[in-house]
């Protein structure tokens, strides 16, 4: 049935291992939370089946050392939407070391791509390629030490992904571009860095840092970026119901890949935060990204862009879990205006109801449904109801599904 | 008080840059697409990693979604699957 079946193999005994580490994670009393839905999707084609699952654990093995372990399935017969992949499994693993002065974190994370279809990847590179990507691995490193106002930290991340490149050849017998599978292939990623923050007042925070991203599997070193970045930070609370934070940040990128007016970005930020009383809060804030070339010849906009959101809780709901959320986010340069309401209401003892709407312009809207009955505080059951518009013709995808959440 | 006036700096250089931009973005009728990440609204989900066909996006320390600006290409497929509209 699928194309690329080892691709399956190897997420069964990843979806194994899955079963092992929550076994573990309870058998050592952990915090575990496990969330899972079944849905029948139809539209735009066969109907099918998606489920989707995800699994977070926690366990303080010391006070100052927790271990976290996060996985997250998706797993359906056919492609949906925009995913190239049929099934997608996401593993995470971290050690996370805190003490007052010093903060350590590692992690190792994988993705198994599943059935994935062929895709152009790096095409700036080798454009006669179609890498379908099967598996990626990501190691990482942090460390962070705080003394007086000064911040330190470190990190160092690699990426590895395995694929199976397909090379399109011309036949000069049948005069057709030929299809051929070659040798699976392995692409590494580096991305290291440092930073530093020093607050100079309670309320200014200065930062500097530099960092390398390197793609290890060229000769011409066509995406390697190095980065050194300056910014400032101010967050401000003139009232206890008001916060006022700004912040600018210029980024100098050196690398062979990028646009020369891309060298030098501009990042400028101001967000106000107002808590009005009568269960209402909310924050606006505006965002501009600018950028010059080397020589700062000239200003070039990329866009300028307003947030804001506003909440509104309910009181007639004992649990505070009745509320109305309303936002949008306008960015005039790129047309992709985003508009989204939510809002959850208890209808009865243990029962709610969700309504949820969201229209990104020029992109998709979708509008979901949901009824969620709460045995006890940690276990949810809920019926779900999804339709995901797309703006591109094709027709929309129904989602009909039901699914529990269960925290142990 | 010095915030204020920090405050009130900042406040211009949005300003400005918003309106200074604009005048030399139109002079030059240069059309700059560029993606990057609301680190401030990013939850980590990966959604955005699943489908940008370049392989440009990654996971940064904080959980956060990074985009490789030298390996993206622009196409925009992240935009529409971001479940916060971060990007």
């Amino acid at each position: 049935m699928y194309p690329v079946r080892e691709m399956c193999g190897s997420m069964s005994k990843q979806c194994y291992l899955i079963f092992i580490f929550v076994l573990l994670a309870l058998a050592l009393n952990a915090e575990v939370q496990i969330q899972s839905g079944l849905f029948s999707v139809n539209g735009n084609g066969d109907n099918t089946y998606l489920n989707q699952t995800r699994i977070d654990a926690n366990y303080q093995l010391l006070p100052q050392l927790s271990l976290l372990y996060s996985a997250k399935l998706d797993a359906a017969d056919r492609k949906l939407g925009n995913f190239p992949q049929n099934k997608w499994l996401s593993n995470y693993m971290g050690v996370d070391y805190r003490s007052k002065h010093l903060q350590v974190s590692a992690a190792y994370r994988n993705l198994a791509f599943g059935t994935a279809q062929s895709l152009p990847l790096y095409q700036e590179w080798r454009g006669d390629l179609e890498l379908a990507r099967k598996m990626q691995h990501q190691t990482q490193i942090e460390a962070k030490s705080s003394f007086g106002g000064m911040e330190l930290s470190a990190f160092g991340i690699h990426k590895h992904l395995d694929t199976t490149p397909t090379e399109y050849v011309f036949n000069f017998d049948t005069f057709e571009m030929e299809a051929v599978q070659m040798p699976d292939r392995a692409f590494d990623d580096a991305y290291y860095g440092v930073q530093a923050a020093y607050r100079v007042t309670p309320f200014l925070d200065l930062r500097a840092g530099t960092d390398i991203q390197q793609a290890n599997f060229t000769k011409n070193e066509i995406y390697d970026i190095n980065t050194v970045a300056f910014g400032a930070q101010l967050q401000l609370e003139p009232k206890a119901t008001t916060r006022i934070s700004g912040s600018f940040d210029w980024e100098n990128r050196a690398g062979e890949n990028l646009e020369p007016v891309t060298r030098n970005m501009f990042y400028t930020s101001l967000r106000l935060q107002q808590s009005l009383g009568m269960n209402i809060n909310g924050f606006i804030s505006l965002l501009n990204t600018s950028c010059t070339d080397d020589e700062m010849s000239d200003l070039y906009l990329i866009s300028n862009q307003i947030r804001s959101q506003v909440q509104y809780h309910f009181s007639y709901d004992p649990n505070q879990a009745s509320y109305l959320n309303a936002g949008l986010k306008l960015s005039p340069e790129f047309r992709t205006n985003t508009y989204f309401g939510e809002g959850q209401f208890l209808l009865m003892n243990h029962l709610y109801a969700m309504l949820n709407f969201k229209r990104i312009e020029r992109s998709l809207s979708n509008y979901q449904a949901k009824v969620s009955f709460f045995p006890s505080p940690f276990t949810e059951c809920f019926l779900q109801y999804t339709i995901s518009s797309p703006d591109n013709g094709d027709k929309s995808l129904n989602y009909l599904g039901v699914g529990t959440s269960i925290r142990l | 008080m010095k915030a204020s006036y920090i405050l009130i700096i900042i406040t211009l250089l949005v300003l400005l840059l918003g309106f200074a931009c604009k005048r030399a973005n139109l002079t030059t009728g240069a059309t700059l697409i560029i993606y990057e990440v609301d680190q401030n609204n990013c939850n980590g989900c990966g959604e955005c990693i699943r489908v940008c066909p370049n392989d440009a996006i990654y996971w940064n320390n904080q959980g956060k979604a990074v985009i490789n600006q030298a390996k993206c290409t622009q196409c925009g497929k992240c935009v529409a699957v971001c479940p916060n509209s971060a990007i």
